[in-house]
């Protein structure tokens, strides 16, 4: 959308359609990125679906040339959960429940739901090369002579029976918005509280929330969508050329 | 048009996962192989609108932004680690573990390789070594004129010497177990080689704690469900027709752009 034209280029009517047409189609255009990037996503581990929000965007509202533009607003996460699959592996954790594990990255503490975790050469519990948190905040060290890992409903680790710390479980508070970074962690600017109603599956890790039909549907829609829109700018441009035209043949 | 790329990436994640479920199903009857699986993660997004910017001259700020992922990756190819099902050889030197451990096997190179797959048998000097003829570890070497040789659930191999009433105690088999065996890495021949994920092998003698136990006269079979299989590749099947069905849905829309008429 031009934003930097005047008020001027606004209301004259001939182009203000076009500038309509315009926004649409490059909303539309993100909307097609959002619904490739879930369709690819549809079997990543943890994987929370994104859904692009369009609103009114209302120029010279009351004023004789009031038009709504459709602007993209913004994307958000689906907090749907996905279904869980059984891997029998003992640091393959899922969650069930609102709730997220903490992990720490080199850009700071982010949150994920996907629980593959692993053990590094100093035995921290990692998740690539994050290292998962506990309910401190603090990185959480196994055992390295640990003949078994439990990990309880609540989060509480044990090797061979005897407790070694409690996974951070948290969400953000206040419903703040979660922003997706990439594999698998998300972001959040505003406060983050313990996640009371989450609990920890061991052996199980959660699939994608992606629902392929409703992706179809959408796709299908945006195409529509696109496609029409193109068609209003087409009739447009004839309408303005039979203008040019009746003009030119009366004179 | 990023949906195209985006796309792409989803085709060529489901190329792969294609590519393990076929590892898979030839995999169906190898002695002691774990199905693999692999691990996808999302790529990274791109801001088209930031959440937290301004939207106006007044002070306003946009909520939400607008984040367009970039696709997915390949995080991993993990394997699963179920208990395969255990099939009766009365074949002597053929051994299962029911429960957690490996087998210890010592490799040409001198390090040392990590097996579930129990189809031993005897080296011309009467050593007991794997199909690929590499020695077990700790060795146990089993008398030429052994008429039978015994193994009991805790890992004791004892041989049947023609004239002795007792049975000849010949040693002991050893197993090793890690906290993370997902991370072991996979040699292939049915073999696999400790990594820093895996962590150091812990040894131990067969029923003892965290050790499964040994089970003479069987072999664990691979523990992968044709049934499972042939479902995780109808999806991934139809996951990849999906991504280009996107693709398809791409190409329209950019035709419909490059067909109008000004």
């Amino acid at each position: 959308m031009n934003r930097a034209s005047g008020p001027s280029a606004w209301r004259s009517d001939l182009d203000l359609t076009g500038y309509l047409g315009l926004a649409r189609g490059l909303g539309l255009q993100r909307a097609l990125d959002v619904v490739a990037g879930n369709v690819a996503n549809a079997d990543t581990t943890g994987f929370r679906r994104q859904d692009l929000v369009f609103a009114k965007d209302l120029r010279h509202a009351g004023e004789p040339g009031q038009v709504a533009f459709a602007q993209d607003f913004g994307t958000v996460v689906d907090r749907k959960e996905g279904a869980l699959r059984s891997t029998g592996a003992a640091l393959d954790l899922a969650l069930v429940g609102p709730g997220w594990f903490q992990v720490e990255t080199a850009e700071g503490e982010r949150l994920t739901r996907a629980g593959r975790f692993t053990t590094d050469a100093a035995g921290r519990l990692v998740a690539g090369d994050a290292a998962v948190l506990d309910n401190g905040g603090a990185p959480i060290i196994l055992p390295d002579d640990a003949r078994s890992i439990t990990i309880a409903a609540d989060g509480t680790i044990s090797a061979d029976e005897v407790v070694v710390a409690r996974l951070g479980l948290v969400q953000p508070g206040d419903d703040a918005a979660l922003v997706p970074e990439g594999s698998g962690r998300y972001r959040t600017d505003g406060p983050i509280v313990p996640a009371e109603a989450a609990l920890v599956v061991q052996g199980s890790l959660e699939g994608s929330n992606v629902q392929p039909v409703r992706e179809m549907t959408r796709l299908i829609e945006v195409t529509r969508a696109f496609e029409s829109t193109q068609r209003l700018l087409e009739t447009h441009h004839d309408l303005a050329r039979r203008t040019v035209d009746r003009m030119l043949a009366s004179s | 048009m990023r949906s195209l790329n985006i796309a792409a990436t989803g085709m060529a994640a489901q190329q792969l996962n294609v590519d393990v479920i076929s590892n898979n199903i030839a995999n169906m009857t190898t002695t002691g192989f774990k199905r693999a699986r692999p691990e996808f993660q999302d790529l990274l997004y791109q801001s088209q609108r930031h959440g937290g910017a301004a939207s106006s001259e007044t002070g306003t700020t946009v909520p939400a932004g607008v984040d367009v992922g970039l696709g997915v990756k390949t995080a991993a190819v993990y394997r699963v680690l179920e208990q395969g099902p255990l099939v009766g050889t009365e074949n002597d030197l053929d051994l299962a573990i029911q429960g957690e451990g490996y087998f210890v096997v010592e490799l040409p190179s001198g390090e040392l390789g990590y097996t579930r797959s129990g189809n031993l048998q005897l080296s011309p000097e009467g050593q007991l070594v794997t199909a690929d003829g590499y020695p077990v570890s700790p060795g146990i070497t089993v008398p030429g004129n052994a008429i039978e040789v015994a193994i009991n659930p805790e890992g004791g191999v004892s041989a049947r010497i023609p004239g002795q009433v007792e049975l000849q105690e010949l040693g002991q088999l050893e197993l090793a177990s890690f906290v993370n065996e997902v991370g072991l890495e996979p040699l292939g021949n049915n073999l696999l080689a400790e990594t820093a994920a895996s962590g150091p092998a812990m040894i131990g003698t067969p029923g003892s704690d965290g050790f499964g136990t040994v089970l003479q006269h069987y072999l664990e079979n691979s523990n992968v469900n044709p049934v499972a299989e042939i479902t995780s590749l109808i999806t991934a099947q139809r996951a990849y027709e999906l991504n280009s069905r996107v693709i398809t849905a791409t190409d329209s829309m950019m035709g419909t752009v490059t067909q109008l008429r000004g």
